[in-house]
């Protein structure tokens, strides 16, 4: 039969969609930077006893986030995406806090660490969110514990008081742990 | 009824009226007296028998083209009255919104009403104000009157067959035309609707600082954010 192809029309084909039915399932293609990234084999006992030879770093020592592309406290949309900046806490200065006490305006974040050792202090640290909280007590019990590591409480100095120490004490907390 | 002119007589002044100019005078405002009682009672009455039809065009038209309009009533009156028609064949024509035009042949003059009933051509348009947008395209798709066109508050064309899940239940704000008017069977309304708010929910950024990278990660995640690329100084 012959067949008139002058008739034929060629039409927009509609959207496709693509039902995959195949038995493997679907392979992962990783890729960095544009090149894919080399399937390595290894030998899984190998890096057991590697892994195991291998000693955990303490939550202490892992870097901490000192920058957000966002800043606390911006309303945003859910999905928002928050790129982050982290640096180790041994590196951190104190006098990136504001109105940081004065004994501390050129140490490190870590220097205070045996400050936190210290339960007492550190559960006083915890307990109260600004220094007119925090009794009579365990103020004095802090503020000695406070000297220990170098903080010297001076009421006469704006920038000794108790409530700087407190307010830098506390800093140093929120990256400890 | 012609009026018949008395005789034309003129009076110098100082000259007297005499008896038969004066008689003349009453003569004559006596025929213009009968004459316009006679005319209104010659008036032509026309009654339209669907109810609510108080905006049609009632008109007469004379074998020689001369047209006269009816005045419309006036309530509690219902006739249209066509007045001042000389004696003689005319066609009554009736056309009103929504309804297909009606003529009918009379003689003048016609002693009893004439009566006419319009044959509806079309639809009215319902009151939709308020009216779910569902419920106003039954109401439409009920009456046979067709959508021509959607739009949302914001401008938006809302497809009159199939206005999506988003559109069903929101409230009609207005339309055109407005409630009452005819539509003609070629015609299309037009609607516009509510648009649901689409709430986004917002979320306050929390301070980061201080926290390791796996708890960042999760304290984001924990609000519905994402942790985007991550810079590691040493």
């Amino acid at each position: 039969m012959a067949v008139n192809i002058k008739n034929v029309v060629t039409k927009p084909a509609a959207s496709v969609e693509f039902v995959d039915l195949s038995e493997q399932p679907a392979k992962a293609k990783i890729v960095r930077q544009g090149y894919d990234v080399p399937a390595v084999k290894l030998d899984l006992k190998k890096v057991d006893q590697f892994v195991g030879d291998l000693a955990q770093i303490p939550t202490s020592q892992l870097p901490r986030v000192v920058s957000q592309a966002i800043p606390p406290g911006t309303k945003v949309t859910a999905g928002t995406v928050v790129d982050l900046v982290l640096a180790p806490r041994t590196k951190i200065p104190f006098n990136v806090f504001d109105g940081v006490h004065l004994d501390l305006a050129t140490k490190t974040l870590d220097s205070i660490d045996p400050l936190f050792a210290n339960a007492a202090a550190k559960k006083t640290l915890q307990t109260y969110q600004a220094a007119d909280e925090v009794p009579a007590a365990e103020k004095a019990a802090l503020t000695t514990a406070m000297a220990g590591v170098g903080i010297t409480v001076d009421e006469t100095n704006p920038n000794k008081t108790f409530a700087k120490a407190f307010d830098s004490a506390r800093g140093g907390l929120a990256f400890q742990g | 009824m012609p009026i018949n002119v008395p005789p034309q007589t003129t009076v110098s002044p100082g000259e007297p009226v005499t008896a038969e100019g004066w008689n003349a005078i009453v003569g004559g405002v006596t025929a213009l007296t009968q004459y316009l009682n006679a005319t209104e009672a010659s008036g032509v009455h026309v009654v339209i028998k669907n109810a609510g039809v108080t905006n049609a065009r009632v008109t007469a038209t004379r074998d020689d083209g001369v047209t006269y309009e009816a005045v419309a009533p006036v309530p509690p009156g219902t006739d249209f009255i066509i007045a001042g028609l000389r004696p003689g064949a005319y066609v009554v024509r009736v056309e009103a919104p929504g309804f297909s035009t009606e003529t009918t042949s009379i003689t003048a003059p016609i002693a009893t009403p004439v009566e006419i009933s319009l044959q509806a051509n079309g639809a009215f348009m319902p009151e939709l104000f308020g009216l779910t947008l569902r419920a106003a395209l039954q109401e439409l798709s009920s009456r046979k009157i067709a959508v021509g066109r959607i739009l949302d508050v914001v401008g938006r064309d809302v497809p009159p067959a199939n206005p999506g899940s988003d559109y069903n239940d929101q409230p009609i704000l207005a339309h055109f035309p407005s409630a009452g008017t005819a539509v003609p069977p070629e015609g299309q309304v037009q609607l516009l609707v509510s648009t649901a708010l689409q709430v986004q929910q917002s979320v306050e950024v929390p301070s980061l600082a201080g926290l390791t990278l796996s708890e960042a990660q999760k304290a984001l995640e924990a609000l519905g954010l994402v942790l985007g690329k991550v810079v590691t100084k040493t």
